[in-house]
């Protein structure tokens, strides 16, 4: 088990964030990402696809026509954190915006939008932005495209 | 806001919240946080009426005493007693002031304590939460993260799921089984399912006998010899912008639910 976490931290390149530092980062949407509402009045996140895998799988996509971008449809909540994933809003600011507008408790908007803003950002759908200055670097590595 | 749990209660300010809840009734602890580096914490004990609340004390002490020199932090401590309430203070690694008492009604040994990672003054909170901390009462008041329900004393938690949105709590007795849930985005989840769909759904009450009124829905489902009756109840709060749900299952006509029961 300790072999297996061990790995796991060598080769896991996302950097670990702390408590303090994540209430003053701020998320940014991936430029490449574009929206637009579902007939349904749902938001759909629209992400593209630069790379279809390598060698045999690569072709094998290109020659089966694999879709060149992903989609992701979110719920009234999620399309109202993603709306103030602006890189000027902090986790701080967004968690109270939540809070106010669903009457959330603290601990719950904190815990639920921890959570969504790490599944946006394994997704690459965004950036967390942490430090004082313009030019500090990403907590997370995000390519051009998801 | 209301913290009550296991037949206690004390008031705590809207952005505290309850990070740590363990035990029983007979025996447990519960911590209430700050956003900042305060937090509350209660220790209960069923104990006879002749405990000796300065010998528990003191043990209280030697024990933070010998886990301070462990980790080699300088601690100091003292304590007083007007009548039956023994007050105490001690720093180390953490500074905290506290209180014990025994609580006649309910049988039990009550630490109350405000505690702090650095030396904040803790008089102002603990004077704050103590004051507005109660265990007499006829009722137990259940109410966390939003559910807030006052139910027949002396039930048990069988089951607690905390999660972000939903709080859930299972509580038995010989006679009854009661599931309590509050579930928060009442709004987006009514436009979204309808109100007595969801209802049915969460409750698992597809075919039960409806009654709907205004904001508040009642179900009613006959038992059979295998399975008591099952009754349900389910009130919208869209000042709270949340719903709260119980289910009851019992064959006792004294424990059908009442809406008395939501807070």
């Amino acid at each position: 088990m300790d072999l297996v976490r061990l790995a796991k931290n060598t080769f896991d390149r996302t950097e670990r964030i702390d408590p303090d530092k994540l209430r003053k980062a701020k998320p940014l949407k991936n430029p490449s990402v574009t929206q637009e509402i579902t007939e349904e009045g749902a938001l759909l996140l629209i992400a593209p696809l630069t790379q279809q895998g390598r060698g045999i799988v690569g072709a094998l996509a290109k020659w089966l026509k694999a879709p060149d971008q992903k989609k992701f449809e979110l719920e009234p909540v999620g399309a109202f954190v993603w709306n103030l994933c602006d890189g000027r809003t902090t986790f701080e600011g967004i968690s109270k915006k939540l809070r106010e507008q669903f009457k959330m408790n603290r601990l719950e908007a904190d815990a639920a939008l921890l959570a969504f803003l790490q599944m946006l950002s394994q997704r690459r759908l965004i950036t967390l932005m942490v430090g004082k200055t313009r030019n500090a670097n990403p907590v997370q590595k995000s390519g051009s495209s998801p | 806001m209301i913290f009550g749990w296991q037949g206690f209660l004390l008031e705590h300010p809207d952005d505290w919240a309850p990070v740590s809840l363990s035990g029983t009734r007979r025996e447990g602890y519960a911590r209430i946080a700050s956003p900042s580096r305060l937090s509350f914490q209660i220790r209960w004990k069923e104990s006879d009426s002749n405990v000796d609340l300065q010998s528990v004390l003191d043990s209280y002490i030697d024990r933070l005493k010998s886990d301070a020199q462990k980790k080699k932090h300088a601690f100091k401590s003292d304590s007083s007693h007007e009548g039956d309430l023994f007050t105490y203070r001690y720093s180390a690694e953490h500074h905290g002031r506290g209180a014990i008492h025994y609580s006649a009604s309910c049988g039990r040994v009550f630490f109350i304590e405000a505690i702090s990672t650095k030396n904040d003054s803790l008089l102002p909170t603990f004077r704050k939460l103590t004051l507005s901390f109660s265990s007499d009462n006829s009722m137990d008041r259940w109410s966390l993260l939003g559910l807030d329900l006052i139910l027949p004393s002396k039930m048990e938690i069988t089951k607690k799921v905390l999660q972000a949105g939903r709080t859930q709590l299972v509580l038995n007795s010989k006679a009854v089984q009661i599931e309590a849930q509050r579930w928060g985005f009442a709004e987006q989840l009514v436009s979204k399912h309808g109100f007595e769909q969801w209802c049915r759904s969460v409750l698992s009450l597809p075919k039960a006998h409806a009654e709907v009124m205004n904001d508040r829905i009642s179900f009613r489902l006959p038992g059979n010899i295998l399975r008591p009756p099952k009754y349900g109840m389910a009130m919208v709060q869209p000042d709270l912008n949340q719903i709260t749900t119980i289910l009851v299952s019992t064959r006792s006509d004294e424990w059908r639910p009442q809406w008395t029961w939501f807070a």
